[in-house]
């Protein structure tokens, strides 16, 4: 009875585990199911991501599936060689394939397939190395479980060397797939139709051996046999097509006659077949005709010369007529129509013209419009396909018929970038300036040859020939000016130059839109645009009136809000203070009594809330800006004062907050409230005691005096900082150091970089150095200077400062050299190292205002050396090649016209005085040497009007 | 015979009386049968769980809502008057209209655009919690098969103002997870939008590319992935942000995105 029972519940034991166990199981296998699936889909993913060019985040979703899943390290393989090949890095992946199991066939696909990337970026021998590796592994052909591979990667590898012009190479690759089994009587006719078509083109190649190519055509025969013998279809079509060129390259005509007449009822066959399929552009039909037409041509050609043999060549001539016709009538998509076309009509002209005068002949009616459509198809096919060589003449084919159908400047825009693919330059520049010129003044073609003029552009930017694309657009902008697509293309370079930080390529274009695109969609952006560049570039209230006008364009939603914004920012930075703090309480106004009305979305709201966050702290700053009325400051800084506390109530988390306390601490101590000052401070120190600000508020209050444009007290409080010099980091004294050297603060500025040089970085080491040598030059210790210079360029040779310490240097030695001048043997040898480091900037300087500042400071080198004439050479040199667009150059331009006005009036040159006056005035109507310029150039006109 | 005559000129009579009544439209309730009930009005009995269509003559039939496929309500005229102060932003106009609707029509078809338009008045407030919680409460009560992409926009929108994030994470992880490739792709692309609000950028843009390299079939998503992509490649300086504008211009040139980025 026990025994039953514990047999029982052993049997209920075993249930209940083997239950678990399946249990256990299935949720194991379908917890690895999913794991599966998720492995795969992501996997999936970074595929794309590397034919999406994103190589980079392919591997960031790699990494991050294989920490999720470390073991689908295994599978991310593959992927992992895709980014390594997309990135360039070759040996990396050869390297990584080094460490995976050989001869697996797991590996052999990854190293096929970096073989193909090899390809894929033109590096055919690398590619050529991989393969034959690959196929060297199987000298006796491949065993059975890889033949499917080696068959395919053999074909694959027979294209990519008959695309690089290798068909001796290909032909070896032909024919190791045909020691696969194919498993299939078609593909393997087809491979053997391709393998003697290959071989007709190694026969015809020049310089063939004989025994090759006797060799090569006899297989091709072999090739041929065995596909016409298995049945009567495109293949064996193809095949006698083949033939016939066999007989035709060992120059048996006969013989090639023959073959097509022969085999032509079979021919009319397929042909049929191919009709009834809707396959006929397969159809080698049109060939053959075309061949045998040929042939008969030249025959009748050849017998019409001999009065004897006259009768038969108008027969032959007739026949090949015939056959000619056919092929445009009847095949009017095949390559071999128009020129089918032509030669036909070339026939009926030679008979119906003198002398032989056998006319009229009755010719076929000429159906231009089908065959440019056919033709047109065919050629797009190539073009989708990439085959541009085949393309392009397929195209030309076309425009030689007519120019006078519907697309014509698609076809000739596509024939332009045909060109472009296949790299022949003088031509892609004849179709598309032909393209741009040619139907510019049409009415029907207008938009569509503007669209295929951007395509051609396109093309060119996308193969990264900048200046080539920038030509095209530049066509496009004088001769399509009118094109619906030109204002937003404007826009889109413009922002192409923005991202890319080139404001001064960047502005012309949203110029334009603006000055000749009013009505354009983009109109309004372009205004903000130009507004944005000119803050980027500094000029503040330049931005003003765009800003004014976009705000007028703008219709509510959260642009309204930014870009007021935006106008505050501008007049609070070109210190218009009052209109600033205007502006700001306006938008507050605005934002607090509607603020729903700007705000659509969530991330409205935030974008709206921003702006009323900025706005709070910018229009508290402005109150502790005012200075006049000056019995009024006071007033204006307790209204700062709680501007600021209204903020920090309203947005206390923000990141302006800490700044917002410093302000209000140094404000008190303004209006000598030491103890509310205090109060900020440890305010500042309890409630946000990770901030920047509350490691060190004497810092703080040194900020927030130059924000509030008290420099001369800022002075004192950064002064105030090398008393306790332990307080501060390094950074900090190398910030403080720059704000003094800005301000000529030379002696505090020593030593604020002097503390600064303490720093282990060695990044700031080097700031902190020149910065030091520059405090010394400010305060005329040239001698100093040069050896901190010198010490420095000799640790660091290779130093991103070298340009500047090198300016530096040659300013220092021009100084020491005026010393002692007019001594000028004593004074030479200073005046030569001076030359040597600005020998030195022009040898590493390449951006162009660095360029002509070096320019402008031999100038000055010059003329304390007295050598007028040669700095007045160097002043012209700027004057006349600086890129006045540049606004990093524009400075140094204005410089070189200070120092040439009294040059050119010294020396008498007032033509040149007053042209430079004349330029000056164009380039620079708001600028600072205005009233010289006008009185400049009267000066030197009256003085021409006098010498005349 | 003439028994069947009579009643085929009858039900032609109560039609044409019925097409020729102004405004007498016809409600429907169409039944899981197959077979509908037509009538002059239907209610709703929530303590029955049952409805009841009253006939032109006065009848009154009563349905089980277990037993109901689907309604068809005649629109109220409030509906559009509600609908045209939103779009006018004349939320403080459009809500009571909208709550009074709402409380009229529950179950009868109208409730459930009525609370869609409700959330979409407090998005335009700016009260997004308000918002979600009505969305929240219309999609309770539906089957998750049946709601349409757009109220899970619109619940994410709400939950994204509300800053409810969690709440957010946990049904865009819903949603990713899911079956249908429309929904996967538009959370793809808001999941997107949280992860650049907290400034995962990586994450973000992963989350846009694979709505628009894996979802790319779900044409309705497209436009607004590709334009997050291009501006937030174009923030990271990236260089392959070109390629999705061309790709947005070139595909979807008529989508309001393509006309932000210019074109």
């Amino acid at each position: 009875m026990v025994t039953k029972k514990l047999y029982k519940m052993g049997q209920w034991a075993v249930c209940r585990l083997a239950t678990g166990c399946a249990v256990i199981l299935a949720a194991a296998s379908a917890s690895a199911a999913d794991e599966q699936a998720e492995t795969q889909a992501e996997l999936r993913f970074a595929s794309e991501l590397v034919k999406a060019r994103f190589p980079d985040y392919a591997q960031k979703a790699v990494d991050r599936l294989i920490a999720k899943y470390p073991g689908a390290k295994a599978e991310a393989a593959k992927v992992r060689v895709e980014v390594l090949t997309a990135n360039g890095k070759f040996e990396e992946a050869e390297a990584f394939l080094k460490t995976l199991p050989p001869n697996t066939p797991e590996t052999m696909v990854m190293r096929l397939a970096l073989g193909d990337q090899y390809y894929a970026w033109q590096r055919m021998k690398d590619a050529q190395r991989i393969y034959d590796d690959f196929f060297k592994q199987f000298p006796k052909g491949p065993p059975a479980e890889v033949a499917r591979l080696y068959g395919e990667s053999a074909y694959k590898f027979s294209q990519m060397l008959v695309l690089s012009g290798d068909f001796i190479g290909a032909v070896d690759a032909y024919r190791r797939v045909l020691t696969c089994p194919l498993n299939s009587s078609d593909i393997e006719r087809r491979v053997k139709t391709e393998l003697a078509e290959l071989e007709l083109r190694v026969a015809e190649m020049p310089g063939i051996t004989p025994e090759k190519k006797k060799e090569v055509l006899a297989d091709a025969i072999k090739q041929c046999n065995e596909v016409q013998w298995k049945g009567t279809d495109l293949w064996f079509a193809k095949t006698v097509v083949i033939l016939c060129h066999v007989h035709l390259v060992n120059g048996n005509k006969d013989l090639a006659r023959k073959a097509i007449t022969d085999y032509m009822p079979m021919l009319v066959e397929v042909d049929n077949l191919l009709k009834e399929n809707g396959e006929q552009q397969l159809s080698p039909m049109a060939e053959c005709k075309f061949l045998l037409g040929s042939l008969l041509e030249e025959e009748g050609r050849l017998k019409i010369k001999d009065a004897a043999t006259q009768p038969e060549a108008f027969k032959l001539l007739g026949q090949a007529m015939g056959q000619l016709y056919t092929v445009s009538q009847k095949y009017p998509s095949s390559t071999w129509a128009p020129e089918a076309r032509r030669r036909a009509d070339g026939i009926a002209d030679l008979v119906e013209g003198p002398p032989y005068n056998k006319g009229p002949i009755k010719r076929p009616e000429s159906n231009n419009n089908q065959m440019v459509s056919e033709q047109l198809k065919q050629a797009r096919m190539s073009f989708q396909n990439n085959d541009f060589k085949t393309a392009a003449q397929k195209y030309l084919d076309v425009l030689g018929l007519t120019l006078d159908f519907s697309g014509v400047p698609r076809t000739v825009g596509e024939l332009a970038r045909c060109y472009i693919e296949i790299n022949d330059a003088p031509y892609a520049r004849a179709m598309t300036e032909f393209l741009s010129e040619r139907f510019c003044q049409t009415t029907n073609h207008y938009e569509e040859a503007g669209n295929a003029l951007m395509q051609v552009a396109a093309l060119y930017e996308e193969r990264r020939a900048t200046m080539k694309a920038q030509a095209v657009y530049d066509k496009l902008f004088a001769d399509y000016a009118d094109h619906t697509k030109v204002p937003p293309l404007m826009f889109r370079l413009g922002e192409v130059a923005l991202r890319n930080t080139n404001t001064v390529e960047a502005l012309p274009y949203y110029n334009r839109i603006i000055e000749n695109y009013p009505k354009a969609r983009v109109y309004p952006e372009a205004l903000s645009r130009v507004a944005y560049v000119m803050t980027l570039q500094g000029n503040y209230s330049n931005s003003i009136p765009y800003l004014t006008n976009y705000i007028a364009q703008v219709f509510g939603g959260p642009e309204m809000v930014t870009s007021r914004l935006r106008l505050a920012d501008a007049y609070r930075s070109s210190e218009m203070t009052v209109m600033a703090l205007n502006e700001y309480s306006r938008l507050i106004k605005m934002i607090v009594q509607d603020g729903a009305k700007y705000s659509q979305t969530p991330e409205d709201t935030v974008r709206v809330n921003r702006a009323l966050e900025s706005a709070q702290y910018s229009k508290a700053q402005c109150y502790s800006r005012l200075r006049e009325p000056t019995n009024q400051v006071a007033f204006y800084q307790q209204k700062a004062i709680e501007g600021y506390e209204g903020f920090l109530k309203e947005f206390p988390k923000s990141e302006m907050a800490p700044a917002a306390l410093g302000a209000m601490g140094t404000l008190n101590y303004l209006l000598n409230k030491a103890d509310e000052a205090g109060k900020c401070f440890d305010r500042l120190i309890k409630e946000y005691p990770n901030s920047e600000q509350a490691k060190n508020t004497v810092f703080v209050r040194a900020d927030a005096l130059m924000a509030m444009n008290e420099k001369d007290k800022a002075v004192k409080v950064y002064g105030e900082m090398l008393n306790n010099p332990k307080a501060f980091n390094p950074t900090q004294f190398l910030r403080a150091g720059r704000v003094l050297l800005d301000a000529k603060e030379y002696q505090v500025s020593k030593g604020l970089f002097s503390e600064a040089m303490k720093a282990p970085e060695a990044a700031v080491v080097q700031a902190a150095t020149v910065g030091y040598a520059q405090s010394l030059g400010g305060l005329r210790e040239f001698d100093a200077a040069i050896d901190v210079y010198t010490n420095f360029l000799s640790k660091n040779a290779k130093s991103g400062y070298t340009i500047e310490i090198n300016l530096a240097l040659s300013r220092a030695y021009a100084e020491l050299a005026k010393k002692l001048m007019p001594d000028l043997k004593a004074a030479k040898p200073y005046f030569d190292k001076s030359y040597a480091a600005m020998g030195k900037v022009r040898q590493y300087a390449r951006e162009p205002d660095k360029l002509v500042e070096a320019d402008y400071e031999m100038a000055l080198i010059q003329l304390m050396q007295d050598e007028k004439k040669q700095a007045m050479a160097s002043l012209v040199k700027i004057l006349d090649f600086a890129d006045y667009s540049n606004i990093k150059v524009r400075p140094h331009v204005e410089n070189a016209v200070e120092a040439a006005l009294p040059l050119m009036k010294e020396l008498e040159r007032y033509q040149d005085m007053m042209d430079v006056c004349e330029l000056y005035l164009k380039q620079f109507p708001k600028g600072r040497l205005v009233n010289k310029a006008r009185q400049g150039r009267d000066d030197a006109k009256s003085r021409l009007t006098a010498g005349r | 015979m003439m028994n069947f005559k009579k009643i085929i000129i009858w039900t032609g009579a109560l039609g044409v009386v019925l097409a020729g009544a102004p405004g007498a439209q016809a409600d429907v309730v169409r039944k899981k049968d197959g077979t509908e009930i037509k009538g002059l009005k239907i209610k709703w009995f929530p303590s029955r769980q049952e409805y009841q269509v009253d006939g032109v003559d006065g009848t009154m039939v009563s349905v089980a809502a277990d037993d109901v496929e689907s309604l068809e309500v005649s629109k109220p005229a409030e509906f559009d008057k509600a609908a045209q102060a939103c779009a006018a932003k004349q939320y403080e106009v459009a809500i009571p209209l909208l709550e009074e609707l709402i409380t009229r029509y529950a179950r009868l078809q109208w409730d459930g655009r009525a609370s869609e338009l409700l959330a979409n008045a407090y998005m335009g407030k700016g009260d997004f919690k308000k918002a979600a919680q009505i969305m929240s409460g219309i999609m309770e009560g539906t089957a998750r098969n049946l709601i349409p992409d757009e109220q899970f926009g619109l619940y994410w929108a709400a939950l994204g103002g509300a800053q409810m994030n969690a709440v957010l994470k946990q049904s865009l992880t819903a949603a990713i997870g899911g079956e249908s490739r429309s929904l996967v792709a538009l959370a793809l692309v808001k999941r997107g939008d949280m992860n650049k609000a907290d400034g995962k950028r990586d994450d973000a843009l992963l989350d846009y590319l694979r709505a628009i390299l894996m979802y790319n079939d779900v044409v309705s998503v497209q436009p607004e992935a590709l334009y997050k992509g291009v501006i937030l490649l174009d923030e990271m300086r990236h260089p392959r942000a070109d390629d999705l504008r061309k790709r947005l211009m070139s595909s979807y040139p008529d989508s309001s995105y393509a006309r932000k980025l210019g074109g």
